[in-house]
């Protein structure tokens, strides 16, 4: 039943009789006499089985039923029924009334009209507003506009709507806070709900409700847009390395242009990179589109992931969104250590010798204690063999093992070898071949344990050799690495490659491990051919093939193919991607408004990767004009290695912050991290209106959710919410509508009955 | 060398030239070749590829099922090659085949499963099709190395007139021991090579990547020497131990810089 419908049924609102208590206001004589008729009229019932005309017992039940019914009726309104409120006594109580004034308040999704014309009505223009002076003549009334932080004001004139973010917590907070200690009726929150941060509202929630305060909200606009493109989140890396392939998930959504297909481009500061052809989901799903495109310059980097605005969009602002990625130009140090002379090494390092990103330091064992060196700094660098100090191990951000034996390692070694991926966040690559994985006498290693593939317990089977066809899994279908056929025309498809062989047959893996390339034995196993997972703040790759090379050597591959270089390049990429150094930097976002604090992070590490509480760190900031500060970043004791500091930006733009750590006068590291001071737009995001958020902040401070076509009743429901300075008052309720209405039903039905049978 | 490096030389070498005396016998002599067989050698069925190296000799001409002295290219085989995957095997971690290696066809599209191969003899019996001289340059610009070793000075024009089917625009560069090929395993000081033939010193040649000498070497030519012969006889007690030292060092040299650059 319609609240209206509802309401001239029973005299009043739905939300009355839920707060009130229903009592009896029959008084002694009044109540003996409607005894004494009660008495009588159940006496006359009973003369109907004695009237001989009614023959069947059925026709007397139900004139009995009918007439019992009749008596019910007049008996409640005799016993005059009385709903017992607490009101509200007038002018005696507060209520706050916070009125967003966010930048979603003026999309104008109310049949052409903004959000804001409703505010501007019902409260904007003083007594002329029915809705606040409704209010104003039983309550006191407190203003306050929100946005990003909530104010009181003197007047709801006057709203600017310009707040580039919506915090409905911050604002409850500071309302709750400013009305402390005055008897207040509740708050009224007139809001189109779409909340931009990302706390949760728990804690505002419950100490509304500890102080019995009930929050009225009343939402603003449309739940859902008629059409709209949008943009809904783009998934970037925070940094990148410079010529990175990158793979990057765009969600769009829409309403009103289902089957439509438009252009998704990406801007690299204004100059578009990728573009590629949508088709649009059904109306209110989303559709995730990963889009390929390459970080080719170095630094901070603004994208932009756009489709053009269609025509009869309510939401224009929402068709882009834009991203920081700060593309790092720097060698990323790989050490490859071979067991053996082999082809493999040979064939990936031609794979990445052109990657200027990629230093590829190859260590091969060519006999016993005689190793070759390719690719290193320093004459003296892996002179003594493979790195026995951690320092000297973890100086390298990727490690790559060939076909070698665990018994070439000391324990220590072994180790640290777990060590360089658990704690100090390294990629580790295991390549296979007769000294590799179980083959090798890995099982029961620390390494092993860090493996994505299970080798403990297997038997190492040198008789095994097979070629195998390699493809890739669902995963390895959707992953960067392995999308070879990325419409690159020197690139071949999965399909089209040749078959590569493997020694060490490897059919299982870790329940945390994932399998991006496989294929099928000659025993009709399922081989895994590439497989990954995170192990401590890193992670391990295990690729049980012996010559990769084969995809490129083979007579079928053209000269010109580079599928298995850029196979190589993205794997090294990945296997050294976030890839922690000894100073981290990092920040909560990369962007904040302008005025608005900005956090930092540092993590500062000895080249053990030991945590440094005694280090001097400090923050060389540049603003976007090009002035100079230093913010020094203290340890907080809670954490080791752990140093934080904030500042303000002052100017828009982009900022750099640059943090250098040392120890004892000798550097430790640096790191660098760019962060946009800008006004944001995601205002526009998500931004229809959220009933069900408001109906829950409603509901669990005891208050109501209204919208623009109920929101008449809020005076009322306010005043009898209970709250603050009270009176009891009583309501009749036995002139309710709805009895005489019934009372008219039930004679016309016997009326009725009585003509079909033949008894009138 | 270091002296422990030399100490297994000469031990593998004499270890060999136990048995030597009956081989060598049936081989003729130094020089000799296929002479003392009648009807030539039998050719050993190839080995499919598994992974693990594998000496590859490049074959011009048809297929054949006895190989004798009348077929250049063949010159040695299979005794120098087995001898040397024996060195390489127990000097290094290579695990070769020893005793099993294979014949190609320069056309061959097997070839590409091996990317170290030996062509001898490419003197005035050198030729090939267009369809071998394109395999033969894919093979290389992918990542294929060669090595060419035993023909005569007077035999250069007729190699080089090949060659240039084969890469139009090589430049054939002489190296001397300081090129990284002489340090890949051994570390050669000098090029104290044996000269097995008659006239001139031998000459070290060969073609880099894009002719620049700063990339990797992709044909190797032993020009004006026959460092097979040594692997060939180096278990017969008729060659010099220290010579035969010599060509298996540069050998072993070849083998770890094609699999590494």
């Amino acid at each position: 039943m319609s609240e209206r419908l509802f309401r001239f049924a029973f005299k009043y609102p739905r939300f009355v009789f839920e707060q009130g208590d229903l009592a009896w206001g029959v008084s002694g004589p009044l109540l003996t006499a409607v005894l004494v008729i009660g008495g009588l009229a159940a006496a006359a019932l009973l003369t109907y089985w004695s009237v001989g005309t009614l023959t069947r017992t059925r026709d007397r039940a139900v004139l009995i039923a009918l007439r019992l019914g009749v008596l019910s009726l007049l008996l409640f309104s005799l016993f005059r029924p009385i709903l017992v409120l607490k009101a509200a006594v007038p002018q005696q109580n507060f209520l706050g009334v916070l009125l967003d004034d966010s930048r979603s308040m003026a999309i104008a999704d109310r049949d052409g009209k903004a959000r804001r014309e409703y505010v501007d009505r019902e409260f904007g223009h003083g007594a002329d507003s029915p809705l606040l002076s409704a209010l104003a003549k039983k309550f006191v009334l407190r203003y306050f506009r929100f946005s990003r932080s909530a104010d009181r004001v003197d007047s709801p004139a006057g709203l600017a709507y310009d707040g580039t973010a919506t915090r409905l917590g911050t604002a409850l907070e500071r309302a709750r806070d400013e009305l402390s200690g005055l008897p207040l009726a509740g708050l009224v929150m007139v809001t189109d709900g779409a909340d931009t941060s990302d706390a949760a509202l728990d804690e505002q929630l419950a100490g509304l409700e500890a102080r019995s305060i009930p929050v009225f909200t009343v939402g603003v606009g449309r739940e859902r847009f008629d059409r709209d493109i949008q943009v809904t989140r783009v998934e970037t890396p925070r940094s990148a390395l410079k010529g990175t392939s990158l793979v990057v998930d765009v969600v769009l959504s829409q309403t009103g242009y289902a089957g439509r297909t438009v252009p998704l481009t990406v801007e690299d500061d204004g100059r578009i990179v990728s573009t590629q052809e949508v088709a649009l989901p059904d109306s209110g799903d989303a559709a995730t589109v990963k889009v390929h495109f390459t970080a080719a310059e170095a630094g901070p980097r603004l994208f932009t992931f756009k489709v053009p605005v269609q025509e009869g969009e309510q939401v224009t602002q929402n068709n882009a969104r834009t991203s920081l990625v700060e593309i790092v130009d720097r060698r990323e140090k790989v050490l490859y250590l071979e067991g053996e002379p082999r082809f493999e090494a040979k064939f990936v390092k031609r794979a990445v010798e052109d990657d200027a990103n990629l230093q590829l330091v190859i260590l091969q064992r060519t006999a016993e204690n005689k190793y070759f060196r390719l690719g290193v700094d320093r004459a003296d660098e892996l002179v003594g063999g493979f790195p026995k100090t951690r320092e000297e191990l973890f100086a390298y951000r990727g490690v790559m093992l060939g076909s070698i034996e665990a018994a070439a390692f000391t324990p220590d070694q072994l180790r640290m070898l777990a060590d360089f991926v658990g704690t100090r966040g390294g990629g580790l690559l295991m390549l296979g071949g007769r000294r590799s994985f179980a083959e090798g006498g890995w099982g029961g290693t620390p390494l092993a344990e860090a493996l994505p593939v299970v080798i403990d317990g297997g038997r190492p089977d040198a008789s095994y050799f097979s070629e195998i066809q390699a493809r890739p899994t669902r995963a390895g279908a959707l992953f960067p690495v392995t999308q070879l056929a990325d419409g690159s025309p020197n690139t071949t498809g999965w399909g089209d490659l040749p078959p590569v062989t493997s020694v060490n047959p490897i059919t299982r893996v870790k329940p945390g491990a994932t399998v991006l390339l496989s294929g099928t034995d000659h025993r009709n196993d399922e081989q895994v051919v590439l497989a990954y997972q995170r192990y401590g703040r890193g992670k391990t790759l295990a690729m049980p093939i012996q010559d990769s090379w084969l995809w490129y050597m083979n007579p079928k591959v053209p000269v010109t193919d580079r599928t298995h270089a850029t196979y190589w390049r993205r794997l090294l990429r990945w296997l050294v991607d976030g890839v922690p150094g000894q100073v981290n930097l990092t920040t909560t976002q990369d962007r904040v408004e302008p005025g608005e604090p900005v956090q930092l992070a540092a993590e500062v590490l000895d080249a053990a990767y030991e945590e440094v509480n005694d280090g001097s760190v400090v923050a060389q900031i540049t603003s976007p004009s090009g002035q100079h500060r230093e913010v020094p970043l203290e340890w907080i004791v809670e954490r080791d290695g752990d140093y934080r500091a904030s500042f303000v930006p002052d100017e828009p733009g982009v900022y750099e912050v640059r943090v250098a750590a040392a120890r004892g006068g000798a550097a430790l590291g640096e790191d660098a991290i760019h962060v946009r001071a800008s006004a944001g737009d995601s205002e526009y995001f998500d931004a229809a209106m959220r009933a069900p958020l408001l109906r829950r902040i409603a509901e669990e401070t005891g208050g109501r959710f209204f919208t623009e076509s109920d929101a008449e009743t809020l005076p009322e429901a306010i005043n009898f919410s209970g709250r603050g300075v009270t009176v009891v008052e009583e309501r009749e309720l036995w002139d309710m509508p709805i009895v005489l209405l019934g009372l008219l039903a039930l004679i016309g039905a016997e009326w009725g009955f009585r003509r079909t049978r033949g008894l009138a | 060398m270091s002296g422990r490096w030399r100490r297994a030389l000469a031990a593998l070498a004499l270890a060999a030239m136990a048995g030597g005396a009956v081989a060598l016998a049936q081989r003729g002599g130094v020089g000799g070749g296929f002479r003392g067989l009648r009807g030539g050698i039998p050719v050993a069925p190839n080995i499919p590829y598994d992974g693990r190296f594998t000496f590859v000799r490049l074959r011009y001409g048809p297929p054949t099922d006895f190989v004798s002295q009348r077929l250049m290219w063949s010159h040695d085989y299979p005794i120098g090659e087995q001898h040397f995957m024996k060195i390489l095997n127990e000097l290094s971690y290579l695990n070769p085949h020893t005793a099993e290696t294979n014949i190609l066809g320069i056309g061959d599209p097997e070839l590409f499963k091996y990317p170290v191969a030996y062509l001898c003899e490419p003197g005035r019996a050198f030729d090939m099709t267009d369809e071998e001289a394109a395999n033969l340059r894919d093979y290389l610009h992918k990542g294929g190395f060669l090595i060419v070793d035993d023909f005569r000075y007077e035999d250069w024009g007729y190699f080089e007139a090949q060659m240039r089917r084969v890469l139009p625009s090589a430049q054939f560069q002489d190296i001397d021991q300081t090129h990284p090929i002489f340090n890949s395993f051994f570390a050669i000081k000098q090029l104290e090579v044996p000269q097995m033939y008659d006239q001139g010193p031998p000459i070290f040649r060969a073609i880099f990547e894009d002719n620049d000498p700063r990339k990797r070497i992709m044909v190797m030519i032993n020009y004006n020497t026959d460092i097979s012969e040594y692997w060939e006889f180096s278990d017969t007690g008729f060659l010099p131990i220290d010579e035969s030292n010599e060509a298996y060092k540069i050998g072993v040299n070849y083998v770890i810089y094609g699999m590494t650059h």
